[in-house]
């Protein structure tokens, strides 16, 4: 006697909760360390400075219809607002520029230690540039300092 | 060690849960329980006693109850943990617990981790050589000093928890993103001395959707339960590609042993007495 | 190309940055150093200082590599952020011509004015 072999149906998928991040995934470090704070500042300071730069470019371009057309520009640019957004063009590329350094290093694998046998607590990686992260950042707070009050002073 | 506050010294934890049913949620709905704190109570152990004595339908997925299968992931208190890994004395009075971010949910805190073992499987999770009639049917062992082994042993815990893709930022917005475990996993392949498949996987990984889609936030390495460090072993990957993997060449098969050689052991060892029978 | 090739590429851009722009930025906005020092006279922005900066070939040169570098380094930038919210095919290629076109039209209209500058 044959036996009947019955041939599970598939059976539809329940519906999936996604629970993907998105853009909150990027701008929230929550309870991470200071190298995922850096990520964030690295990504505004970067698009800011990118967009900042046509317009520098066309800005700068006035120079070649002659002294008058540069100074009337100029004294827009000494308007409050424009040399508040200078400054924060300034802090945007103190910023960059500093970390930058060290995400260029961390990017080929230096200043990041070699792998071992993992012992508890478990080392990370990141951790051995912190003195180098907290150097530079200090750097960058100077520079920003000093900038700004050249900006205010010129 | 974390200092025990509020209602945890009453000995009473509140569990706040993102639940979700299939069959009747469209999005998460929380639910808090309120459970009695034993000494060294785990939030898994948590999540028994509430399953146990008070609400029997909520789902979580766990096996080994001791940090080493990888599959109670959750997100706890704003991070990705293994939840049998995770005191409640470290986590204050109230805990709250959501399914793994980055991830379909299932049912309850019960995520979907067969996009991470697909992306393992897609970046040839083994050794690789040229010599493909010795790898297939292989009659001898490759040489390997201690040296050789601490550059890649690092990475061989990782259970496939994707607690780390949970944390990572370019995974909350690119789907196609190896992330943080296939890639960590690359690098473990191709710094193995005994591997010659550094080209073959180069073409799985050089693509913005693969290695350059990692930008060194480092929240994978902070969420890694083993210290398997994917952030590092990524970096490692990054410089590999462009001036190789980090032996010079690959291992050799050992030698095989002249006829008539006897191992020192069987030199040594007395032989047995003739049968007596 | 590879994302490899790319990737190194805003790399070595990356590292030119630090020079130049440094260069740029040290001029622009630290020259009150520079005044100390005694190399610069005249405010930095006023007509003749820009045009003294941009004569000749060096100056042009120097500031077609800055606009080439900064360009290529932030829009790789830009590409790999708009690629990680929109990363469909269609949607890739949709922006990889978008930043390619972008990048070539300013660094034209930027090396037009330098070597119009070159002879103010």
């Amino acid at each position: 006697m044959a036996t009947q072999v019955k041939v599970p149906t598939q059976e539809a998928v329940p519906p999936r909760l996604s629970m993907r991040l998105g853009l909150r995934g990027w701008v929230y470090a929550g309870r991470y360390p200071a190298e995922r704070y850096l990520y964030i500042l690295h990504r505004l300071s970067g698009l800011g400075l990118i967009l900042y730069l046509p317009l520098h470019v066309w800005v700068t371009g006035r120079r070649l219809q002659g002294p008058e057309v540069w100074q009337q520009t100029m004294a827009v640019l000494s308007r409050p607002v424009f040399v508040a957004g200078e400054m924060l063009i300034l802090a945007a590329f103190v910023f960059h520029a500093f970390n930058g350094f060290r995400l260029l290093f961390g990017h080929l694998g230096c200043a990041l230690g070699k792998p071992a046998h993992p012992v508890y607590p478990y080392p990370v990686a990141l951790h051995r540039q912190r003195s180098m992260t907290v150097a530079l950042m200090v750097l960058a707070s100077a520079f920003l300092a000093f900038g700004v009050w050249n900006l205010l002073t010129k | 060690m974390a200092k025990l506050t509020g209602d945890t010294e009453s000995g009473v934890l509140t569990l706040r849960v993102a639940r979700y049913n299939p069959e009747q949620d469209e999005a998460a709905r929380p639910q808090e329980w309120k459970v009695k704190i034993l000494p060294g109570m785990t939030v898994l152990d948590a999540l028994f006693a509430i399953k146990e004595e008070q609400d029997g339908s909520l789902a979580f997925r766990c096996s080994c109850r001791m940090g080493v299968c990888g599959s109670c992931g959750m997100f706890i208190n704003g991070k990705p943990r293994l939840a049998c890994n995770t005191q409640v004395s470290e986590l204050g009075s109230v805990v709250e617990v959501a399914p793994l971010p980055n991830h379909d949910a299932i049912k309850d805190l019960v995520p979907d981790l067969s996009l991470t073992f697909s992306r393992h499987r897609a970046v040839l999770p083994y050794l690789m050589r040229r010599d493909t009639a010795e790898m297939e049917s292989p009659t001898r062992e490759y040489h390997q000093t201690p040296e050789e082994l601490a550059r890649y042993v690092q990475f061989t815990y990782c259970l496939k928890c994707s607690l780390c893709l949970a944390a990572c930022p370019t995974a909350a917005t690119k789907e196609q993103f190896l992330g943080p475990q296939a890639l960590g996993q690359v690098y473990r392949y191709v710094a193995d001395s005994r591997d010659e498949g550094l080209a073959e996987r180069a073409g799985v990984v050089d693509a913005s959707h693969g290695v350059f889609g990692c930008h060194l936030a480092g929240a994978c390495s902070e969420a890694c339960p083993k210290g398997v460090d994917p952030a590092l072993a990524i970096q490692l990957l990054k410089r590999s590609l462009f001036s190789g993997p980090p032996h010079r060449s690959a291992a050799q098969v050992v030698p095989a042993f002249p006829e008539g050689h006897q191992t020192p052991e069987a030199a040594v060892r007395p032989k047995a007495p003739p049968p007596s029978v | 190309m590879r994302e490899s090739r790319l990737w190194a590429l805003h790399l070595i851009c990356g590292a030119g940055l630090l020079v130049l722009l440094s260069l740029h930025m040290g001029v622009m906005h630290y020259a009150s150093i520079l005044a100390l020092l005694g190399w610069v006279r005249e405010p930095v922005l006023s007509f003749s200082s820009v045009a003294e900066r941009g004569r000749g070939a060096a100056g042009a040169v120097t500031y077609v590599l800055l606009l080439g570098f900064a360009l290529y380094h932030g829009l790789y930038g830009l590409r790999g952020i708009l690629g990680e919210i929109w990363s469909t095919p269609k949607a890739v290629r949709f922006i990889n011509a978008g930043v390619v076109i972008f990048g070539l039209a300013v660094l034209v209209y930027g090396v037009t004015v330098a070597a119009q500058a070159a002879r103010l």
